[in-house]
Order: structure tokens, then sequence, then C-alpha cells
């Protein structure tokens, strides 16, 4: 079954081309407005389609040849091997016979408080999954078990390499798309510098069809938020995949299920970048403006979609791919992607019961509880009542920047806007920049 | 007339490589089952390995539960012995027995506190556990690869060549009692 879902990339790779396309062309008209007849000249036309293909594709070897060593560079990351961390090591390995893997990840784990967990490795066999110290401290074997057949999913279904490659090209065409932006300001300045002189001197000007410097121009605008489409369009159906995966994988949905709840408002880690955050098993971006549909700008769909798939697909008892397929399709507002691998697993395949190891690896009797408390944005009379403090907003840092021992939570309301809080304080109640709401951030007692 | 002869030898060709392609996609699925089999086989060794190590730990702590020790190595030489016989029917039986006693023994090892306060007896159950845990996804795995080889063994066309190659249906590992699909209750 694994291999036919590695086989079965059509789809993506329709995708993968169209951006492409994108690129290429965008490249080509860039060429084609240096030149007074771009309709008739191929040197030109083969420049353009040469150079960016070029930027293209020396993004992408060193991505494919240096992209595994990224995990390294890391704060603090510890190779896990059978005797440091031998729950999280035998974990990892269970998930890697279930799907029947021949290569064995390296498993990384990293000092950050945030949860979160990723993986890597464009190449099976150099493949590593990276998971934080505050996601394995704070899930229980059965939740691990989920998170880590999620990530083996992404390397089964290949998806790193996928995300990778599409995440250079989106990144070229967004480079290609600021020269022309920047370089117009500059070709701007340059000729009022000449008028200023009185010569009619030009370097290399624009000496292009004045519709194609239009075109460019539209392009310069469109193509970057167009190729993001695409690039966000395919990340989200494979998270939906590697979360169906996961499931047939483990035979237990809730336990990603319930792992994706205790992640889902604090997955803020400090180590992201554009290539690597489709990995993570949950965005540690911070939500966009729109969470789902076409013109979402986030690489995964909503958690709360993905965690009502999941625990309809527990109830009802049978989990294979096509299952997973039927409750997404009667209950998100989505296109099939489901490849044919997908809908012809029809077998039954049953969940099994809940592993009794039921304690997280590490009790933390000092973990902040972050809950929305309420809709409305109080009044200041009101906010004083609440003990909601104006100048108190000064202990939480809205930078990237942000010292080590703070602890980072997403705000459970829109997922949108990140608090950062100083080790200190205890129980504060804030108000989320973003959707207005109240948020209450505690300790247990 | 050539062109007739022509189209009749395109034909022949072209039906001998859809046989070639169906071959070989046999050949790779028994393989694959082949591989799975082995996978079970590398992680039953394994437990095989770990129970003499668990019950020598436990004894000094357990001195009045000789008997379920007795029974564990029994039933640890019995599967041994049907490990070697190859045969998947066999196999399951000898395994399930000792997936019971084991079951049992890990019972027992609740009512010793002191037994749980042993670093290495902690880590042993750790690889217990995981150990049960991988049986079973191997066992998962070989069952999926089996249900995919059967299909084609079973369907039209590829069944034609399984005929005439001998490609036989293979067995896939049940488990002989429904509660024994719950792993051994390990508690930490």
């Amino acid at each position: 079954m694994w291999e036919l879902i590695r086989q079965n990339r059509r789809k993506s790779l329709f995708v993968l081309f169209l951006m492409f396309i994108l690129m290429e062309s965008f490249s080509i008209l860039i060429f084609c407005m240096f030149d007074s007849r771009p309709d008739t000249n191929p040197a030109m036309i083969t420049a353009g389609a040469l150079f960016g293909f070029v930027v293209w594709a020396v993004q992408a070897l060193v991505a494919y040849f240096f992209g595994d060593q990224i995990v390294l560079n890391f704060n603090q990351a510890v190779l896990v091997n059978k005797d440091n961390y031998p729950r999280l090591f035998n974990v990892v390995e269970e998930m890697r016979i279930a799907g029947a893997q021949p290569y064995m990840p390296e498993i990384y784990l990293v000092e950050d408080k945030g949860l979160n967990a990723f993986a890597t490795g464009i190449r099976q066999e150099k493949s590593a999954i990276c998971v934080t110290r505050g996601l394995y401290e704070s899930l229980n074997r059965d939740e691990l078990q989920g998170v880590i057949a999620h990530e083996m999913s992404h390397i089964l279904n290949r998806d790193v390499l996928f995300m990778t490659f599409a995440g250079v090209m989106l990144g070229t065409i967004t480079m290609l798309s600021n020269m022309v932006i920047r370089g117009g300001f500059a070709i701007r300045k340059n000729n009022s510098d000449d008028d200023n002189s009185g010569t009619k001197k030009r370097g290399i000007g624009v000496r292009g069809n004045p519709a194609i410097i239009l075109i460019v121009i539209a392009f310069a605008i469109l193509a970057p938020l167009l190729a993001k489409l695409f690039y966000f369009t395919i990340s989200r159906k494979r998270e939906f995949l590697a979360d169906a995966s996961a499931a047939r994988l483990t035979r237990y949905p809730e336990g990603l299920a319930s792992a994706l709840e205790k992640i889902s408002s604090r997955s803020w880690v400090s180590f992201s970048n554009r290539i690597t955050s489709p990995m993570f098993i949950i965005s540690p971006e911070p939500a966009g403006l729109f969470t789902s549909g076409f013109f979402s700008d986030s690489t995964h769909p909503p958690v709360s979609e993905r965690i009502m798939i999941l625990r309809k697909l527990q109830n009802g008892g049978s989990i294979s791919l096509s299952d997973y397929r039927k409750i997404y399709l009667s209950n998100v507002k989505g296109r099939d992607f489901f490849p044919d691998s997908a809908k012809n697993d029809t077998g039954s395949v049953s969940v099994r019961a809940a592993s009794p190891d039921e304690a997280p690896a590490v009790q933390h009797p000092e973990e902040h509880i972050v809950e929305f408390i309420g809709d409305s944005t109080p009044s200041d009379l009101f906010k004083s009542e609440l003990g909601i403090d104006p100048e108190a907003d000064q202990e939480f840092v809205y930078t990237i920047q942000k010292p080590d021992d703070w602890e980072s939570f997403k705000c459970p309301a829109c997922g949108n806007f990140v608090f950062h809080l100083a080790p200190n304080i205890r129980t504060r109640q804030v108000v989320c920049r973003r959707c207005k709401k109240q948020i209450k951030i505690e300790y247990p007692e | 007339m050539t062109i007739i002869l022509l189209v009749i030898l395109g034909l022949i060709v072209l039906a001998a490589l859809c046989c070639f392609a169906l071959y070989n996609s046999l050949v790779g699925l028994r393989n694959l089952v082949k591989n799975a089999w082995s996978q079970i086989d590398v992680q039953l060794k394994r437990r095989y390995d770990l129970i003499p190590n668990l019950v020598e730990t436990a004894k000094g702590y357990m001195k009045h539960e000789n008997e379920t020790f007795v029974q564990v190595t029994e039933a640890r030489a019995k599967a041994m012995a049907a490990n070697s016989s190859n045969s998947v029917g066999e196999v399951s039986a000898a395994e399930s027995q000792l997936g019971a006693t084991l079951a049992k023994m890990l019972l027992t090892f609740e009512n010793y506190p002191e037994l749980k306060a042993n670093q290495n007896f902690l880590a042993l159950q750790e690889e217990l556990a995981s150990t049960e845990n991988r049986i079973a996804f191997a066992r998962q795995a070989y069952n999926d690869a089996v249900f995919g080889y059967n299909n084609r063994v079973e369907m039209f066309p590829s069944n034609i060549i399984a005929g005439m190659f001998n490609f036989t249906k293979a067995d896939s590992f049940e488990l002989k009692n429904e509660e024994e699909r719950v792993a051994p209750q390990v508690k930490f």
C-alpha cells in the first residue's frame, strides 16, 4: 500500500509543473523586457528560460545535498539513540516497522519548550525526525506514536522532496519579483537622473514592447501570490494524507487527535523557516488570514478540522485510507485529492485498543494552561476588573527574538498570534491582539 | 500481407511484455511478503532474547512466583522450536501462547513495588513493551503485504501468470484469541 502511495504523485507533480511554468514564463518575460524585438529573438527567450532554471536548480541542488544538515545547525539538537531516550527511539523504530520502511531515520531532540515535530531528508536513506523537548515531555506514548507516524508518513510519501522543491520554486519566483520591483525603481531613478543632465545615454535600459513591460509588472505582483497558493495547496493536501496514513499505521487515530490538541496552542518554535515549515506536524508559523479553502495562505489545514476527522475515524471503527477519504469528503468542503491507492484501500482495518501507558514522559507540574475565555473585547473599565493591566503588555514581546527561558503560546481562539511569556508570570489574562478575544494563561494549582 | 504479419508479431510482443510485467510485479509482491515475514522474525527473536533477562531480574524480587516463570520459559522454548519450523500457522499458534503467558507475568509484576523501582527492570520493561508493539506492527505490515500479494494471485489477469509459475497464496499471521489483540498490560 505504501509503495502505491509513493508512486501516485501525479496530481502533486501537476501542480509542481504549473509552478515551474509560472517561474519559467516569468523569467523569460523579464529577459524579453530588455529586447526591442522580443517575439522574434529566440536568444533572449532561451536566456530567460535558462536563467530561471539555473537559479532554481542551484538552490534545489543545495537543498538536496545539504538540506539534511539544517537539523544539525539547530540550537542544541541531541542525536537520540537507544540509550539516551529509549522510549522515543523505540516509538520511531515501531513506526518504521509499521511502514515497512527499510531505513531508520535519525532522531533529534531539540531544546525548545514549544510543542512540535518535523521530518527532513529528501533522500529516504538520509531522513531525520526532529522532536522538541516540549513535545517529548508532554505527550504519552500513544500521542507520541501518532506524531511520529505522521512524520514517518511524510517520509514514506516523499513529501519532503516535493515540498523542498516547491519551496525553492516559490523562493525563486519571489526573488524574480523582488528583482523586477526593485530594479524598476532603480531604472526610473536612473532615467530621471538622465533627464536632469540633459543627455540621452542609457546603459542596459528597458527597450522592450510596453505591453511586455506591463505584463512583467503584473507578473511581479501576481506570480508570488499564485505560487504561494499552489504551494499551500500541495502542502495542505499532504498534511491530510499524512494524517490518514498515520491513523492507518498506528491503528489508533485518537492518539494523533489528542496530540494535535495538546500541540495546537503551543506549537510556536524558534527554528522554523519557509522550507521546513510544511514538514511540521502543526505549522509553527501563526495562521494566516484564511485558514481553509483555495485562498488559504496556510501550509496546514485548520487543526480543528484535522482533529474532527481523526475523532470520527476513531469512532467509526474502521480506519483504512478510504474511510478517511469518506469522512473528509462528507465533512470538509474540499476537493477530492486522494490518490487512487487511497480510494482502493478498502480492506477493513480496525482500531486497536489504547495503550495502557497513559502518563507523559515527564510530568510538568509547572506547565501553563492556555484557554480562551471570552468573545468580546472588554472595555478598559472591565479590563481593570479582570486584572488586565494594559501596562503589563510589556511582559509579552511580539518579536521573533525572545529570551530562551520564555515560553510561547499561540492564541487558542484564532491561532494567529503568538504570546511570549516571562518565566516568573504565573497567571495572566490577556487580549489577543489579532482577534481581540480574551485569553487566560495560568498555572494549574 | 507483410503488414498483417507485422501486426500479429506486434501483438505477440505486446502480450509477452504484459506477461513479463505481471510476472515481475508478482515476484516483487512476493518478495515484499518474504521481507515482511523476516521483519516479524527479527522481532520474535528479540523477544526470545529479552525474556531470560527479564526473568532473571524479576526472580530476585519474586520468590513465590516460580510457576509463572516456568510457564514463560516453557512457552518461550516452544515458540523457538516452532519458529525453526517456518510454518506461519505453527509460529502464530506458539507465539499467541507465549504472548498470553507473558501478559500474565507482567500482571504479577504489579504486586511488587520494589521491583518497579529497579532501574534495570524498568529499562527491560520498556524494551519488552516496545518489542510487543514491534511484533504487532510487523505483523500488521506483513498482513498488509499478504493482502496485496494474495489479491494479485487471485485476480484476473495476474492469476493466469500466478497459476503458470506456481505463485501460491500466502498465509496471514493471525492471533488465536480475540483478547490477545490487545498488547499485554504494561504499566509504568
